[in-house]
């Protein structure tokens, strides 16, 4: 009776450990936004992207002139938006070509400078005041182009930050402001 | 009449063990389902003071359950229709989520904390003028989107 008893407990106890989903340590975006003026409000946000990954497919947002259209976790810009830019192009010829730089604007007022560096996609732009700099795998980069021709798949690429993306995303230095944007294991920074 | 008390006695203690596992489901129940809460104290002279309203979630799936369907009819609201079930599916994975802070803003006139604890979603305020808790369950805020979302499945 006893190790009837036991048995049972045993059984039980495997398929409650089975039904439990192990679950690995799951990623964060922090987002943390520092005012230089006024009175130096900071702000700081974190998401799991398990929650953006589940959220963004039942967004569906156009903005006011109908040239940006989110829906399904994709975007498609419009002709307009970019100025006759085509983003996408850009992106798959950078992805399809060796390391070295792609782009490179030198003006009076602004700085711009698109390349690949080690598998990386570096994008730093720096205007009066304002120092961005982009640093993103080119493994995001890839899962960003699956979608159609003119879209770009936004779900894909939070999958993509999910498993590649930890590290520095996005900073912009300028003179009311920065922000940071970055992708870790942790719930808080 | 031994043998009478001996039965008396077992129907007794069987009773009492069935009342209490009865209260033992129904008090993890109303844990479980988490409970609203709301403080607020707004400063100055004569400023109003409420605090310790506590009211479990459990009265809110009731409470929902009896309020008529067309009072959830919100079909002159698109945004918030179209936003229905991205309440209910944020609220379910906030759930699953372990507790964290979803968003912080520290100025110096104000400190503002939103975060998942628990079961609920927790807001505190602290200015110059007032401090503000509020916590609201996880569960009660889906049940009401949900709730939205069924009664406008009307909308023509």
């Amino acid at each position: 009776m006893r190790s009837k008893l036991a048995l049972g407990l045993l059984v039980l106890a495997m398929v409650a450990t089975a039904a439990t989903p192990v679950r690995a340590q799951d990623s964060w975006l922090h987002i943390r936004v520092v005012e230089r003026d006024g009175d130096g409000e900071q702000v700081n946000i974190n998401v799991p992207l398990k929650l953006i990954e589940s959220l963004l497919p039942l967004i569906e947002s156009d903005d006011e002139g109908g040239d940006v259209h989110l829906s399904r976790g994709r975007i498609r810009f419009g002709c307009n938006e970019l100025d006759d830019m085509d983003f996408r192009a850009l992106l798959t010829a950078i992805r399809d070509a060796e390391d070295g730089e792609y782009v490179t604007v030198k003006g009076r007022h602004e700085n711009v400078r698109v390349a690949k560096e080690k598998g990386d996609l570096i994008i730093n732009a720096d205007d009066e005041g304002e120092r961005v700099r982009v640093k993103m795998k080119m493994k995001i980069v890839e899962a960003m182009l699956k979608a159609d021709q003119d879209e770009l798949d936004l779900l894909a690429m939070v999958q993509a930050l999910g498993e590649h993306g930890e590290g520095e995303l996005v900073t912009v230095d300028s003179d009311e402001e920065t922000v940071r944007i970055w992708i870790d294991k942790k719930s808080s920074e | 009449m031994a043998a009478s008390n001996k039965g008396f006695w077992t129907v007794f203690l069987g009773c009492l063990a069935v009342l209490t596992a009865f209260g033992a489901a129904a008090a993890w129940s109303v844990h479980s389902a988490g409970m609203f809460e709301l403080d607020v104290h707004v400063k100055g002279p004569g400023g109003v003071d409420i605090s310790g309203i506590r009211v479990p979630a459990v009265l809110g799936h009731l409470a929902l359950a009896f309020v008529p369907t067309s009072v959830f009819d919100f079909c002159d609201d698109e945004d918030f229709l179209r936003h229905g079930p991205l309440i209910q599916e944020a609220c379910r994975q906030l759930a699953d989520a372990p507790d964290f802070v979803l968003v912080e803003v520290v100025s110096a006139e104000e400190h503002v904390l939103i975060r998942k604890k628990g079961h609920a979603l927790v807001v505190d305020v602290e200015s110059e003028d007032e401090d503000v808790h509020v916590a609201v369950p996880l569960g009660i805020a889906r049940a009401f989107a949900r709730k939205v979302e069924r009664a406008s499945g009307t909308c023509s």
